[in-house]
């Protein structure tokens, strides 16, 4: 098997050669073994290119390990499932994967918009901005196809997810961010001191660093350490281990959020397994662990395949097994690259030279590499490399004393991998997003977390500690401070020993010095994915920009999956080098949520599809989806909006309903109404304070119609009041207002009136309501068994009364929003569905008719009732809707004083008024604007506008209102009403009240 | 008093047909109760006319603040000044009636919600890590103990959380109009889990 994986090495790495995994990559067969990541089988079949580079098409190759891989970019899997923009570092191989790179035409290895890259002055940075922002803007549409089609980032699935995602909310006195030695030290401290703890990492196993590492701990391979520090974890009642989960954010009050992969890609959808779980949590103390990523060197030509991380390369030989190369240099500016070297050199690989950029000093990195004779160079760099799709030699220059320039650059160095090393950015990304700030440590070369605002701690290499003893004491100095704040006793425990040497301190090289034009040279890269070169930023800087975060944007410098994990840093120091200021001047972009991309099904979980927005139903649902009924939503509610019968459509449905409610009986379901029962000795004075009208003078058994208003004396909300006892009124809210309307109750009992001695109940869902309307609405309760008189003397209009209908106990409130004769029953929801069913039964005999929001909507609207939210805005008064006569002047009430501001007193505010099309037959579409005037110039003065529009069959024509300046005055006047496409209908102007303006048919 | 019908409950549908799917060992089980009262019970508990009227009809004391009393009824403390009853001994208009006419000439109120709220009972052995996906409580049993009470949210609905027993068997209390909602977030949350549905059947 392996003798297709040409740099497979002969033993090694944490891998399985007895299971091995076949894949494909662009379509061609290939085989990895169980553990590979897709990257690391890929590197071990010889595979050198991976991708094409964003702007210019270069061949690009794996460069890294994790989360910061720039251009291993590819399309996972096909179909309902497939994946765009997954790095190959962090997809596990699995049987059967499909993997293709994403861009490159005709294909990856041949690429003829390479050819562009020539001429990389066209598309420079700014190129974007110049072009299409410009007097040249339109050029974006005949440009924008072509490039969208070059720079092409993947495909999304074209088919419904098959998967299920997962949310969980989880609290935890410690969660630690990694589970590297840092994050385990800590764990360990904080689970034996008996806390709860959650521990997480990106990785199927933990160990972070310390799986690829050839570093001992107690004289034992440190892989065998991790492992057995998870064993221990995972069998702690009050640890949850969570691997394959990345913490993705971290956001104020200590929540963070964890994107935990359930199933690896490969795993085929699962009714049990979701796909992935998005943990939500709440955490006392938070422990930073996440590790530092390895800074690329800025040299010519550093994108070419072969150029790698050199701690990645040290990871696919000790983690993987895989020779990333033949022949190496490795490049470096610090002492970690050297354990590179070693590992190359005990894998078999040939390291042809260590170039160190820094003076020879004394370490043990040195002495190391020394004995097993690997050529170290002092004082040199790799300032280009030679060949196209694989490097093929490493050019080497002499730096000057001043480090800014070459002495001589005519050295070259075969080899086909460049190991490189300019330095580690400790991983500040959760510490930023906690409003943590950084802060630059010249012997880091690198930001480092300060002290965090929140509950939280860093340790490790993320907090700039690099040296594996140190990073040992760091995670335990983290646990014990969170058990200190936490109050919990610290537990015994003895770091691991492992071997501790003389380090020398790293040498800064942001950019390596070239031989060549700055600007026109070969490129050298900052952002791998972007094409960002100091070229770009050196453009930039040119043409005036300073702020980093501008610079970020004309370059893009730090866009991307990879959000700048490799590039920033150097990036920021070329510009700070630029401008001649120190980096902490220039400082960083922002880190923003989330850590690495995030698909939205995670995010959206299991509140998908039906289960999107809670839909709230009426005890008698069931009952209308029976009857055939289409539903509205109101709110989360839904409604019936009109029952059609055989194949009616909406129209001929709503007249029928309409004509047979106002001619015999109409029967609705109400209960959506919200209700409030309202108790107490004061509950009369808390009332009046907060609706106009005076309730005081209500009697027992009486209702009212009453309208609430904001402080601004904008109409807020209407309703029935019904006085059930002298303690005790009961009140009806609109549908969608009811939560509103309890809560803004309840702020101004407990904030303005606590003295009150008032308790409020909502009752919303208990009571189910049944609207009986029209003329016969009488006879049929007359022809039940009841304790309440239904006689038109001994059970008036806006009376309630209480007692048995058909045996079940029922409150009756004799109230109308149609006109008509009509009673509202209400009573408990277990109980509605059985009285509805004996009413449509006995109402057979009068045709009754149930009908929905919409025959509602005409009904009430042919008696001019306003829909507070329909009819007004928030910015209407109770005099703009002719209802002066609902404001007491006898008391105090909310929004009285806001009604004498200039502006609610001025005389031309716009009016509720009826209007009717003059040709009888026009339905004016509901928000259009009127106009005065058909030949006015434009601007045209918009002088209302019509807030309600139906074709009201009773009348047999069409009636609308609106909203008109002084309407009031004008009734009889012609007006025009706009509609959105500019059609001009003719309309009069008339009263609100369009049917039975005096009330008759309501009081019979 | 006689009711010509039998009592609608909210989910009886729902159980009729997608809660009654068979499972096979289900992680979490959820019973339906549905021949219990409601009553929403508003007053002081530091006016001592209010605890003797309530004592004389309930026979048991006011909770404290988020905590659960037992006896021939369940009280649930819901705010300083609001507690809820269930129970299985009265219907909800003769408790409301009983409590009404012992609250006389005392500021307190009493209003029956029985057609307003559905009680659900949620155990099983993944019965925390189920309840964990749709509400943010702590429900860990150093955190919530038997007899605790917490109004929250069940996914995006209203919900009152109690811990009836430590085995554990969770109390869930939702509003009839989102009943059919949380059943069917239920159903879908909890297939990772396997869960079950059963209602409760009547004396």
């Amino acid at each position: 098997m392996t003798g297709e994986q040409v740099n497979r090495l002969a033993d090694g790495g944490r891998i399985n050669r007895s299971k091995p995994v076949r894949f494909t990559f662009n379509g061609k067969a290939m085989t990895g073994f169980q553990g590979d990541t897709l990257a690391s089988a890929l590197l071990a079949n010889g595979v050198d290119i991976v991708g094409r580079s964003f702007k210019y098409h270069r061949p690009r190759g794996i460069v890294g390990i994790g989360a910061e891989e720039p251009n291993a970019i590819l399309q996972i899997g096909s179909g309902a499932t497939t994946e765009p923009n997954m790095r190959a570092t962090q997809v596990l191989l699995y049987e059967g994967l499909e993997a293709r790179t994403v861009k490159g035409w005709p294909s990856v290895n041949v690429d003829v918009q390479e050819a562009l890259g020539m001429v990389k002055n066209v598309l420079a940075a700014g190129f974007y901005y110049k072009t299409f922002m410009g007097p040249t803007r339109n050029a974006w549409r005949m440009f924008e196809p072509a490039i969208r089609k070059m720079s092409a980032m993947g495909e999304s699935p074209l088919e419904a997810d098959p998967d299920h995602y997962s949310h969980r909310h989880a609290h935890c006195d410690v969660l630690i961010a990694g589970g590297g030695p840092a994050g385990l030290t800590a764990a360990l401290l904080a689970a034996r001191a008996g806390l709860r703890v959650i521990i997480a990492d990106e990785k199927p196993a933990f160990g972070g660093h310390l799986l690829a590492t050839r570093a001992t701990l107690d004289g034992k391979p440190a892989d065998r350490w991790a492992r057995g520090v998870y064993q221990e974890l995972k069998s702690l009642a009050n640890v949850r281990c969570l691997t394959n989960s990345t913490v993705i954010a971290y956001h104020d009050h200590n929540f963070l959020t964890i994107a935990e992969h359930c199933l690896t890609q490969g795993e085929s959808s699962s009714p049990v397994s979701p796909r992935q779980r998005l943990w939500k949590v709440r955490a006392a103390q938070v422990v930073l662990a996440q590790g530092a990523f390895e800074r690329p060197l800025v040299f010519c030509n550093n994108d070419r395949p072969g150029v790698m991380q050199a701690s990645a390369v040290s990871a696919y030989v000790n983690q993987y097994g895989v020779r990333p190369g033949k022949r190496a240099v490795v490049f470096t500016n610090n002492d970690s690259a050297y354990a590179t070297a070693l590992d190359l050199h005990e894998a078999g690989v040939e390291v042809a030279a260590i170039i160190d950029s820094r003076p020879e000093g004394k370490c043990d990195a040195v002495t190391r590499v020394k004995q097993v004779n690997i050529p170290v160079r002092f004082e040199q760099v790799v300032y280009d490399v030679s060949g196209r799709t694989r490097v093929t030699g490493a050019r080497i220059g002499q730096l000057n004393s001043d480090g800014k320039s070459l002495a001589n650059h005519n050295d070259v160095i075969d080899c086909d991998l460049v190991a490189m090393s300019g330095g580690w950015s400790p991983a500040v990304h959760l510490h930023s997003h906690s409003g943590g700030k950084n802060r630059w440590d010249h012997d880091v070369s690198g930001f480092v977390p300060e002290a965090s605002p929140q509950s939280c701690v860093s340790a490790g290499a993320g907090n700039g500690v690099f040296e594996l003893s140190d990073v040992l004491e760091d995670g335990w100095r983290a646990g014990e401070a969170v058990c200190n704040a936490l109050g919990a006793k610290l537990p015994d425990y003895t770091s691991p020993q492992c071997e501790v040497g003389t380090v020398s301190p790293i040498q800064a090289l942001w950019h390596v010095p070239s031989p060549y034009d700055p600007d026109k040279g070969p490129k050298q890269f900052l952002d791998y994915q972007n094409d960002v070169g100091v070229s770009d930023v050196r453009l930039a800087v040119r043409e005036g920009f300073r702020n980093v975060e501008h610079v970020k944007r004309y370059t893009a410098l730090g866009f991307g999956t990879d959000q700048g994990k490799l590039g920033n840093i150097n990036g920021m120091a070329v510009l700070a080098e630029l401008l001649g200021e120190d980096i902490p001047a220039v400082g960083t972009t922002t880190f923003r949520p989330n850590y690495t991309p995030t698909t939205f099904s995670t995010i959206a979980g299991p509140d998908v599809r039906e289960l999107f927005e809670p839909v709230r139903k009426t005890a008698l649902h069931e009952w209308h989806e029976k009857a055939g009924a289409k539903f509205e939503v109101v709110g989360q509610w839904h409604r019936p909006w009109y029952f059609p019968k055989d194949r009616e459509d909406m129209h001929a449905a709503v007249n029928r309903e309409c004509v047979r409610t106002r001619e015999s009986l109409g029967i609705m379901d109400a209960s959506t109404l919200g209700k409030i029962e309202v108790y107490g000795p004061d509950a009369a004075r808390f009332l009046d304070m907060m609706y106009t009208h005076d309730i005081g003078k209500l009697a027992v058994g009486r209702c009212a119609y009453g309208i609430l208003l904001g402080e601004d004396g904008m109409v807020k909300d209407d309703g029935v009041m019904a006085r059930i006892g002298e303690e005790h009124f009961y009140l009806t809210t609109t549908t969608g207002g009811a939560a509103a309307v309890y809560a803004w109750l309840e702020f101004w009992l407990q904030t303005e009136f606590p003295h009150l001695d008032v308790y409020m109940t909502s009752t919303t869902d208990h009571n189910s309501t049944i609207a009986l309307v029209g003329p016969n609405a009488r006879k049929l309760l007359q022809q039940f068994d009841s304790t309440i008189d239904f006689d038109k003397d001994a059970f008036a209009f806006m009376d309630v009364k209480s007692g048995q209908l058909a045996g079940l106990p029922v409150q009756v409130f004799r109230i109308s929003f149609s006109g008509e004769l009509a009673y509202e029953i209400n009573l408990d929801s277990n109980l509605a569905l059985g009285l509805w069913t004996q009413l449509m039964d006995k109402g057979r005999e009068f045709d009754i008719t149930p009908y929905g929001t919409e025959t509602l909507h005409v009904l009430r609207a042919e008696k001019g009732f306003v829909i507070i939210g329909q009819d007004t805005d928030g910015s209407v008064t109770p005099q703009d809707l002719g209802m002066s006569w609902l404001l007491s002047k006898e008391k105090d009430y909310v929004g009285r004083r806001s009604l004498l501001r200039p502006d609610c007193i001025r005389k031309d505010r716009k009016q509720l008024i009826g209007l009717l099309s003059v040709d009888g037959k026009t339905v004016v579409p509901e928000g259009s604007q009127i106009i005065e005037d058909t030949g006015a110039t434009v601007p045209v003065p918009l002088v209302g506008h019509v807030t309600s529009s139906y074709f009201s069959a009773c009348l047999n024509h069409p009636i609308a209102l609106a909203l008109i300046e002084k309407g009031r005055q004008r009734y009889g006047e012609v007006v025009y009403a706009v509609t959105p496409d500019g059609e001009r209908i003719k309309v009069t102007i008339t009263r609100s009240v369009f049917f039975d303006p005096k009330g008759d048919r309501q009081r019979v | 008093m006689s009711e010509s019908f039998a009592k609608q409950h909210p989910l009886s549908s729902f159980m009729k047909t997608d809660g009654a799917r068979r499972v096979v060992a289900p992680c979490v089980n959820v019973l339906v109760e549905p021949d219990v009262c409601h009553v929403s019970m508003r007053g002081n508990p530091a006016d001592p006319a209010f605890v003797s009227a309530l004592s004389t009809v309930m026979g048991q004391p006011v909770p404290e603040r988020g905590r659960v009393t037992r006896d021939t009824h369940s009280v649930y403390w819901l705010g300083p000044q609001e507690f809820l009853v269930t129970s299985r001994q009265f219907e909800g208009r003769e408790l409301v009636s009983a409590l009404s006419s012992a609250f006389e000439g005392v500021h307190a109120a009493a209003t029956d919600l029985s057609g307003g709220q559905i009680l659900l009972a949620v155990s099983g052995t993944a019965a925390r890590a189920f309840l964990s996906k749709a509400s943010t409580l702590d429900l860990h049993e150093s955190m919530f103990s038997v007899d605790d009470c917490a109004q929250s949210t069940f996914a995006k609905a209203g919900a009152l959380y109690a811990l009836r027993s430590d085995e554990p068997v969770f109390e869930l209390i939702i509003r009839r109009s989102f009943a059919d909602y949380a059943a069917r977030w239920m159903l879908h949350g909890g297939q990772e889990f396997g869960i079950k549905f059963a209602e409760q059947h009547r004396f």
